[in-house]
């Protein structure tokens, strides 16, 4: 339903405390029983039995109590609708600030919901989208009930004055309980803290498990929890909750609040990193190569026209084909790259502990039943240097067009 | 000719729990004595006697100003009033506290209360008439430039330059230099209570249906979607699935 950030149809972030994700998506749901259940499963008859392919429910989306009985029963290709949710009038509303880099919701946005949901839920609040510019994905299906949508030049790039201003005006406006915010370096870090600092709020940072009396922090270093009251200002951990999934609110857009701003922060735009010089903990693409790689010039050259870090397993470091400081996996250098590139790697067990935090894997490789192809989002049994030219071409294809 | 101050504090090794320089005042330290017709004073709130401070005279710091507090109180307070008085053109610290605990409060606060402009995530700083241009270190090795100006705030990140070595010499050089704060009143915090971090419960995908081999597969990290291998392609329709798996995801490809 949520596709992106491959942690769809997440179960649950697992006894996280007071978060109970698991029962979410199907609260809104009445159980059907396992004799329904099975009927669905039934792929056809043979030798007058019927056959029951439980795999094929498995991947869909549990089935909504539908009105007029018709989802169930039906095609089990056919994705059902999620059940409708309308929170008519909420007793209190939680504020959930994505942060939308690029218009997109990553998967710590998608967590950010997932926790503004809990604490909505916790006694018949509401959850309310605070988004400045454009958003691609429909936050109906995120668990919002509403939405305030800036659309304003002035808060366009990177403008934390401007951001807070608007903030402030909606805070004003709407009165939200809670204020939600991803604490990661991009953008929503800076704007809770710039909000709970002007307000003169009280705040909890790196908090990864909330409810509406008590949250825990990660501080010290991560090597102790601090368990404290909450603070009306919350920024989120990454996988501080698992996301709504499988209900679409009825969302209702609320107007969005004139606001002034005199900016001192002036944007000058972004600068391309050299990605050749980027540190690979830091790196957001890599292409890696292992033994599989046969021809290291291709390599670089697609690693150039991809504009991709270069990275690589630990068979290509002792080889001696890559410098020490490139080595991916847990001897190596741990990443957290959204994607990840490997070319002509088997996946080692410590390789893919050092991509475990990866968004997207992609392997390329001749052996369809290595570990790295079980791992990857999309695997292509293919040569790795005629794939690597190809991609080549087709990289500096798309750039001579653009 | 600036004045720059820069505000010390000091950090804890994650593993060992040994006092150490904070890294990104480490990194704010190198930015400050890197600044060409600039006039730094550095600052830290606390103990006089602590050793870390030696370090950071050990990085080329001449002389550290320490506003002395005893333990437990709260640093902002003290130096907010200290640099109201000092009026530097610009303050640099570093994103957030190493050990303790780690709001990244600190430097949001003091440019609120100061009415000073604030950018974070930086990782170099150079002057252009009258301002400050400011280069941040986003997620994925990208960098914003970002014109600011002065006074400002500015907090170090910890992608910053790598700082120098310590140099044993220039600690016994160095100076420390006690500043009596007429104020220092132990702020009462929150009812905080503090315990041995948790293991955070791993996110469990969708172990889904099947036989024990496929749920297994499922929770412990298999693909969850189109993770099947594609056999059979050519290596362009397999360069072109990749390439266009990279755009559909929104990947930067440049």
């Amino acid at each position: 339903m949520i596709g992106s950030g491959g942690t769809g149809g997440t179960v649950g972030v697992g006894g996280n405390g007071s978060s109970g994700g698991t029962g979410r998506a199907t609260s809104a749901i009445p159980r059907r029983s396992k004799h329904q259940r099975r009927d669905d499963a039934v792929v056809g008859v043979f030798d007058g039995r019927r056959r029951v392919d439980w795999r094929r429910r498995g991947s869909r989306p549990v089935p909504p109590a539908s009105p007029h009985g018709a989802a169930a029963g039906g095609d089990p290709s056919v994705a059902a609708a999620p059940a409708a949710r309308n929170v008519a009038d909420p007793r209190y509303l939680v504020a959930a600030v994505p942060n939308l880099e690029g218009g997109r919701l990553s998967s710590h946005d998608h967590d950010l919901f997932g926790a503004a949901r809990d604490l909505a839920d916790e006694d018949g609040g509401g959850v309310l989208a605070i988004v400045f510019g454009d958003c691609q994905a429909d936050l109906a299906l995120c668990g919002c009930d509403r939405l305030v949508q800036f659309a304003d030049p002035r808060l366009a790039g990177f403008a934390p004055e401007a951001r807070l201003a608007a903030l402030q005006a909606a805070v004003a406006a709407y009165r939200p309980s809670f204020m939600l915010f991803p604490d990661c370096a991009a953008m929503g870090a800076d704007l809770g803290r710039r909000f709970a600092a002007a307000a003169g709020m009280d705040v909890a940072t790196n908090v990864w498990s909330v409810d509406r009396r008590r949250c825990v922090r990660r501080t010290d270093n991560g090597a102790s929890d601090e368990r404290r009251p909450t603070p009306p200002v919350v920024l989120l951990a990454p996988e501080a909750a698992s996301p709504v999934t499988g209900v679409r609110h009825a969302m209702q857009r609320l107007a969005a609040p004139p606001f002034e701003v005199t900016p001192r922060i002036v944007d000058l735009g972004r600068c391309a990193a050299d990605p050749a010089l980027v540190p690979l903990p830091e790196a957001d693409f890599i292409i890696a190569g292992g033994n599989g790689v046969m021809d290291w010039d291709a390599f670089h050259a697609a690693a150039a026209a991809l504009g991709a870090t270069e990275g690589a397993s630990r068979v290509a470091v002792d080889t001696g084909w890559m410098p020490r400081d490139r080595q991916v996996g847990s001897s190596g250098t741990v990443v957290g790259a959204r994607f990840y590139l490997a070319v002509g790697i088997s996946g080692a067990p410590q390789h893919l502990q050092g991509i475990d935090a990866c968004e997207h894997v992609i392997a390329i490789n001749v052996d369809p039943n290595c570990a790295m192809v079980k791992r990857a989002d999309l695997a292509v049994i293919a040569d790795a240097t005629e794939v690597l030219t190809y991609l080549t071409s087709m990289s500096r294809q798309m750039r001579a067009h653009d | 000719m600036i004045n720059v101050a820069t505000l010390l504090s000091i950090g804890r090794h994650p593993r060992s729990g040994w006092p150490r320089c904070s890294p990104t005042d480490q990194r704010a330290v190198e930015l400050a004595l890197g600044q060409p017709d600039a006039k730094t004073v550095f600052l830290h709130a606390g103990d006089p006697s602590h050793p870390v401070l030696g370090e950071y005279l050990g990085l080329g710091v001449a002389a550290l100003g320490v506003l002395v507090l005893p333990a437990g109180a709260d640093p902002v307070p003290a130096l907010a009033a200290h640099l109201r008085a000092e009026t530097p053109d610009l303050v640099l610290t570093g994103n957030r506290g190493d050990g303790g605990r780690e709001t990244g409060m600190v430097p949001y606060i003091l440019a609120e209360t100061l009415g000073l402009a604030f950018v974070s995530d930086v990782v170099a700083v150079t002057r252009d008439d009258g301002r400050i241009i400011c280069l941040q270190g986003l997620p994925g090795g990208h960098r914003r430039r970002l014109a600011c100006p002065l006074p400002a705030v500015v907090a170090v990140s910890a992608n910053a330059p790598k700082p120098r070595a310590v140099s044993r010499r220039l600690t016994r050089v160095g100076r420390i230099v006690p500043i009596e704060v007429p104020d220092r009143h132990v702020v009462p915090d929150v009812a905080v209570q503090l315990e041995p971090a948790a293991t955070r419960p791993r996110r469990l995908r969708d172990a889904g249906t099947g036989d024990f081999a496929d749920r297994l597969r499922n929770i412990t990290g298999a693909a969850l979607d189109g993770g099947a291998a594609t056999t059979g392609l050519s290596a362009e329709e397999a360069a072109a699935r990749v390439m266009s798996y990279l755009s559909d995801n929104g990947c930067p490809v440049r």
